[in-house]
């Protein structure tokens, strides 16, 4: 069977389905309302000014996550650079110690996909906000974007197995972030 | 397999990538060891809820009426003459 000609997008139609994707994912990645509000006008005005060049929603999509990235990561480069960057290899080390610290209690969490009150999203969003950028973005990209890690690799220049690592620690230090809202009360 | 030795293997076993026989090493450990097994339940629910995060999640309303500007001002470029 032919696949019919994909249609032509229209601004409107980018602005509805795509412009809450481009927000939610700057303002995780930047923890910020006011530079995720600013990416994503960006983002927006660029792919409308590329329209035509685009043929259906999957190829779209996949440029629109390589542009939001690559903006959200300018932005905060141009904080850094303002701030001279504090703090940086501090965290870095902090977090270079994969494992708890305490002990690991018992959750108290259903064995299968959970279903998340909205309270629960302020909280989790909150834990993500936390995360020292270099582990915020694999988290993000991973985990809540559900990219692979080659593709993740490639939209922050890194190797799968950096991005696996990072991956990694950064589950562990949401883990701890989430652990006091998760644990059973009368674990031991 | 001793706990240290099975906390980096985490990302791999519950993405499914570790060979059988570590993975049936990890699964041993898991089962005879209750901090593994609290840690293993708690990493996977980690992932787990982050993926249940909302992705589109609206606009906020002033936001929305900003980019509604802007794209209309882009949009009319060059064809308003006033
Ligand atoms: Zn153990």
């Amino acid at each position: 069977m032919v696949a019919p000609l994909p249609e032509k997008l229209t601004p409107e139609q980018v602005f509805r389905e795509h412009a809450p994707r481009i927000y939610n994912l700057a303002r995780r990645m930047l923890g910020n309302d006011a530079d995720a509000e600013d990416v994503t006008q960006d983002v927006l005005l660029q792919v409308v000014r590329k329209l035509d060049t685009f043929r259906g929603d999957a190829q779209l999509t996949t440029w629109l996550h390589r542009v939001t990235v690559n903006a959200a990561l300018a932005l905060r480069q141009k904080r850094a650079n303002r701030q001279k960057h504090e703090a940086g290899e501090a965290v870095d080390e902090v977090l270079d110690r994969a494992a708890p610290t305490g002990t690991v209690k018992r959750w108290d969490v259903p064995p299968d996909e959970p279903v998340l009150a909205a309270e629960q999203h302020e909280l989790i969003d909150r834990a993500i906000g936390e995360l020292p950028d270099m582990y915020r973005d694999v988290f993000v990209l991973a985990d809540v974007q559900g990219l692979d890690n080659a593709e993740i690799g490639e939209l922050l220049n890194l190797s799968v197995p950096a991005v696996k690592s990072r991956l990694h620690r950064a589950r562990m230090r949401m883990r701890d972030l989430l652990a006091p809202h998760f644990e059973a009360e009368d674990a031991p | 397999m001793n706990c240290d030795e099975l906390e980096p293997l985490l990302l791999e076993f519950v993405s499914g990538e570790l060979v059988i026989a570590v993975r049936e090493t990890v699964d041993v450990h898991v089962t005879g060891c209750a901090h593994c097994e609290a840690l293993l339940i708690s990493y996977r629910h980690t992932v787990r809820v982050a993926a249940a995060l909302p992705k589109c999640a609206a606009l906020p309303a002033a936001l929305e009426a900003r980019l509604r500007k802007a794209l209309a001002d882009q949009m009319g470029e060059g064809e308003d003459c006033r």
